[in-house]
């Protein structure tokens, strides 16, 4: 009797604690938003009409995504002759096999190959008259940037810019802010920890080794959350679940934020802060009417580039090839700074549409003007001014033969009117490889 | 993982010394029968003597006593600890006897059939708590790390103790411990340090007797007449001696990691004036008695489509507040440089050691975020983890300046710097548990860090400076603030005084905090070996730091006090705040 008392107590226990699991979990999706079921488009999909074209895309694009398996479950589901508990497991699989199709290419871009297309080139690249330095070089001469014996103290490959580089960094922040808030474009200020599913249903994965996204310990918080790699997540999860006016649209949003990738690389020509952990990046982002997406795509590379163009930076834009796009880009530019002191041309921004991949995803919707339909909403991004490349690019195209710097004139009013980056009169502290303090170092 | 092994992972650790305390009957009496408190694993009703460690039931218990560890653990115990007069004796002092062994047995495993029966209401409760803090990974201090662990570890630096120095001021310390309302036993700290010193020297005793042993039988070898009674003499000597070196050293070891965390987590000494009880007010600008609102800023931001605030851990500013965000933080930064402050952008991570070097608990998760391992981390058993702080913070100033010397030129050196401040909770609980942009885990701030030389006067001016320049700065924001020391049991570890600038919320009726300068002294700088060089001498730097503003905080008490406006542009903002852009 008393074992059976004790099986029973115990059995009420755990059922206890699953209820309070279940609770919690409840609340949490809750508070977060519940996360959309994805409604994509099967009638395409799974029509064996397009299975041959949508192969010859995750091919083209050499993507994931098994689109044989997706018409196998899919056929075996029409048929109706799995049990119940089976057409369950089939119907997750279903799901899962369908969320990983990529999204369409645009056809002028399919034609590419593998090779990417220069679209247009603005400025030449600057004749110098003695051998330009490198970021680094420069940054250590004049003393603006600390990379050094960080990594045990403040993380891997951590940065810390100084004086006014760190003026710099806010100058161009206001630069491109009042260039977005000209084109009309709403400001926003996003939360950097974000709920995984989030990321997820934006098209990057949060699991497995390759991850690039930092996490919380998930022993220690409840819920996955991720901290987020670009505003886009942010701003995606701020428009889940939303119906817009038509009036609305074309929606511009812009959000200035630090991201965090756990990304590494050990390549030469990406050392010093080329690639980073983390870093200051001004994000657009933009919701429009489904048809109108391809056009929006070009007005915004054209405000990348006139960005860049005033800041003195010789850039050329490049039509991105199928197997560059990742998963939810239909089309992609990427814009190239040179980088005298790398001889090379570096990525500095890019933009993307994404068509409905991502809206169906996280289930944005408007209602169409003239039939009140409700359709799914085409979303782009695009970065407006990622901080440590674009420091890259001007401190190595401007500067002088004497280590300085010029600073470009646009973003002079936001200095105090400086126009040049002169050696940072705070001297230099000096490091103590010891671990030990020196046995006299003692206050009084 | 079922909660029975997360459960293992978050005991805490006691030396082999103070569970010898323990074995004594009338302590053990009380261990096994305690009180119920909610707090620890299985209301602290399932205890292991011998681990020192709590379960969450009989069965957890029963299961523990039959583990490998808890078998190594009575093993370990056999051998009476190393005491005083065994490490006189071992040095001379006396005879040799070799230390007792005595039989260490299991306590009496608990009868689950006669447990009293537990009311079922009350269970789901434990398992609650067992849940709720599933698993801290202890494995102890990062910024001191013992002999024995530095085989594993690698650690970056070693922190200076004055312990003699604190309790030298033992008037002070203990002032400074009670003020805060902290349990700390300092007479008992200060006995077991004495005991640390002694075994210590013991140590440095029996090193220095071996070294004139095998220069005494180097001699002997080389002499021509062998002494060979004499040679076995001293080699029985010298494998004896050997012996008791590695004991001492071992008890040094355990008696350091003992001492040392306690040392490490005294508190500051108390600036005189830090008030022991209560705020006490420095000034006040444009005063107004408030009624009562009913709207909290949460309703008001949303009434004038500004604010879309979900948890503490996601809220959205949008439009004009965004671009407030923006321009206060800008506002803050350029007065700053105008009062010859540096502009830095830090980084927003710190590694563990920095953490605890600040004086902050680098376990806790709800003191700073703790990320999960990365790539970089070298090995599952490193302490030195990878924390988010945000880098608008104090332990992301500290990363910068920790094993480093500034030259004296340099000194005051200020700096500021814009950026975010990540906090999981919030400090106060009251905040906390109101929804709404006070208790928000993540702030746009602006943060200044201040390095002095060694002098007291100097880091005061500097202080008081930087409190006036701030309050003009308010001053000029227009609305209305008050500045009031803090009592002690309101500061951080690291702080002695705490300058807080505060506005009213007429939603919660309490000040909240916008900002704050605090004096640090020489506390962190001791331990992250922060210093500067004046003649060929190293001395540590005294450190002033502080938030200039946390945003949502301001523009929380801002929606607030104006929860009348039309429109947020409608609110009046000083020229100086809306030159940028509005």
């Amino acid at each position: 009797m008393k074992i059976l008392n004790i099986t029973f107590q115990s059995l009420c226990c755990a059922k206890h604690v699953y209820q309070y699991k279940s609770l919690k979990s409840l609340y949490s999706v809750l508070r977060n938003g519940e996360v959309p079921e994805p409604e994509l488009d099967i009638d395409y999909l799974c029509n064996d009409k397009y299975k041959s074209e949508i192969e010859e895309n995750i091919k083209r694009r050499k993507g994931i995504g098994n689109i044989d398996r997706v018409h196998e479950l899919h056929n075996k589901l029409r048929n109706g002759a799995l049990s119940e508990e089976n057409s369950v497991d089939v119907i997750k699989e279903f799901k899962e096999e369908l969320k990983l199709i990529p999204n369409k290419t645009c056809p002028l871009v399919a034609v590419y190959g593998d090779n990417p297309k220069v679209v247009k080139a603005i400025g030449n690249k600057r004749k110098f008259d003695f051998q330009p330095k490198e970021f680094t070089e420069i940054t250590k001469m004049l003393h603006l940037v600390r990379t050094d014996n960080l990594s045990n103290l403040s993380g891997h490959k951590s940065y810390y810019l100084m004086g006014d580089l760190a003026e710099m960094e806010q100058a161009l922040v206001w630069f491109t802010i009042k260039k977005l808030l000209e084109r009309k474009f709403q400001l926003i200020s996003v939360p950097d920890i974000l709920p995984a599913h989030i990321i997820e249903n934006c098209g990057m994965t949060t699991k497995g080794d390759r991850t690039q996204v930092y996490m919380l310990d998930d022993k220690l918080y409840k819920g996955d959350h991720c901290l987020s790699g670009t505003a886009e997540m942010s701003l995606a999860g701020y428009l889940m679940n939303r119906e817009l006016r038509v009036t609305e649209l074309p929606l511009r949003l812009a959000a200035v934020s630090r991201c965090y990738r756990a990304e590494t690389s050990r390549m030469a020509e990406e050392r010093g802060i080329y690639r980073v952990h983390q870093f200051t990046k001004v994000e657009m982002f933009l919701v429009t009417e489904c048809n109108s997406s391809a056009a929006m795509l070009e007005e915004l590379r054209e405000l990348q580039e006139q960005m860049f163009a005033s800041l003195g930076l010789h850039v050329q834009t490049i039509d991105m090839p199928p197997h560059e796009l990742g998963a939810p880009a239909y089309r992609k530019y990427d814009i190239e700074a040179w980088m005298p002191g790398r001889q090379m041309f570096g990525e500095v921004s890019s933009c993307s549409d994404c068509t409905d991949y991502q809206s169906r995803r996280l289930n944005i919707k408007y209602r169409q003007r003239e039939t009140g339909s409700l359709l799914h909403a085409h979303t782009l991004n695009g970065t407006a001014c990622a901080v440590p490349r674009m420091l890259i690019a001007l401190l190595e195209t401007h500067q002088h033969a004497d280590g300085t710097v010029a600073i470009p004139e646009p973003l002079q009013p936001y200095m105090k009117d400086k126009v040049t980056v002169n050696r940072q009169d705070f001297p230099e502290m000096k490091f103590v490889k010891s671990k030990y303090a020196d046995p006299k170092c003692k206050n009084d | 993982m079922n909660w029975l092994q997360l459960d293992k992972l978050s005991h805490t650790f006691l030396s082999i010394f103070q569970i010898d305390e323990d074995l004594k009957e009338e302590n053990a009496k009380q261990l096994l029968n305690q009180e119920t408190d909610l707090d620890k694993p299985g209301n602290a009703q399932f205890y292991c003597l011998h681990c020192a460690r709590y379960f969450i039931n009989d069965q957890a218990l029963n299961e523990h006593f039959r583990t490998k560890v808890h078998k190594r653990r009575l093993k370990a115990l056999e051998l009476e600890p190393y005491t005083i007069e065994e490490s006189e004796r071992a040095a001379g002092k006396g005879s040799y006897v070799a230390p007792k062994k005595r039989k260490i047995e299991t306590q009496t495993p608990i009868d689950a059939t006669e447990q009293k029966s537990q009311d079922l209401g009350s269970l789901p409760l434990q398992y609650i708590r067992a849940m709720q803090w599933p698993c801290f990974r202890r494995y102890g201090s990062a910024l001191y790390i013992t002999g024995d662990e530095a085989k594993g570890i690698f650690s970056v630096l070693t922190p200076y103790i004055d312990v003699e120095d604190r309790f030298k001021e033992m008037p002070a310390l203990k002032q400074s411990i009670e003020l805060r309302g902290m349990q700390i036993d300092v007479d008992r700290l200060k006995h077991l340090w004495e005991v640390l010193k002694t075994v210590e020297a013991d140590k440095h005793k029996i090193e220095a007797r071996r070294v004139d042993v095998t220069n005494r039988i180097k001699e002997l070898r080389r002499g021509t007449d062998v002494a060979t009674e004499e040679m076995e003499k001293l080699k029985v000597q010298g494998k004896l001696l050997r012996e008791d070196l590695k004991a001492t050293v071992k008890a040094v070891w355990e008696l350091q990691k003992t001492v040392m965390t306690k040392v490490l987590s005294l508190p500051n000494n108390l600036h005189s004036d830090t008030p022991s009880e209560g705020t006490k007010l420095v000034s006040e600008f444009r005063h107004e008695s408030v009624i009562k609102q009913t709207e909290s800023h949460v309703g008001v931001g949303k009434k004038l489509d500004v604010l879309d605030y979900v948890n503490p851990m996601c809220y959205y500013l949008k439009g004009d507040a965004a671009l407030f965000e923006l321009c206060v933080l800008d506002y803050f930064a350029e007065k700053l440089g105008s009062h010859a402050f540096i502009k830095f952008c830090n980084s927003d991570f710190g590694r563990s050691v920095v953490v605890e070097g600040c004086g902050l608990n680098h376990e806790d998760p709800s003191v700073t975020y703790i990320l999960q391992d990365t790539g970089d981390i070298l090995h599952t058993k490193d302490v030195n983890r990878l924390h988010l702080v945000g880098g608008a913070s104090l332990p992301s100033f500290c990363s910068f300046h920790a094993k480093q010397i500034i030259p004296v030129t340099a000194l005051p050196l200020r700096l500021v710097a814009v950026g975010r401040q990540y906090t999981p909770n919030s400090q106060n609980l009251e905040e906390a548990n109101f929804p709404g942009l006070f208790g928000a885990s993540q702030a746009a701030s602006v943060e200044l860090f201040i390095s002095t030389a060694n002098n007291l006067s100097n880091m005061m001016d500097e202080f008081e400076r930087t409190v006036v320049a701030l309050t003009d700065m308010y001053k000029e924001l227009g609305f209305p603030f008050r500045v009031v020391y803090l009592p002690a049991q309101s500061l951080r570890l690291y702080e002695s005084l705490r300058a807080s600038f505060q506005m009213y919320s007429s939603y919660l009726q309490s000040y909240i905090e916008i900002g704050h300068v605090s004096v640090c002294d020489d506390y962190i700088s001791k331990r992250l070996l922060i210093r500067y060089e004046v003649e060929n001498r190293q001395r540590f730097t005294r450190i002033v730091s502080g938030t200039a503003v946390s945003v949502p905080r301001l523009l929380g008490c801002v929606l607030e006090l104006h929860h009348e406006a039309k429109s947020f542009r409608s609110i009046p903002f000083p020229q100086a705040v809306r030159r940028q852009l509005f």
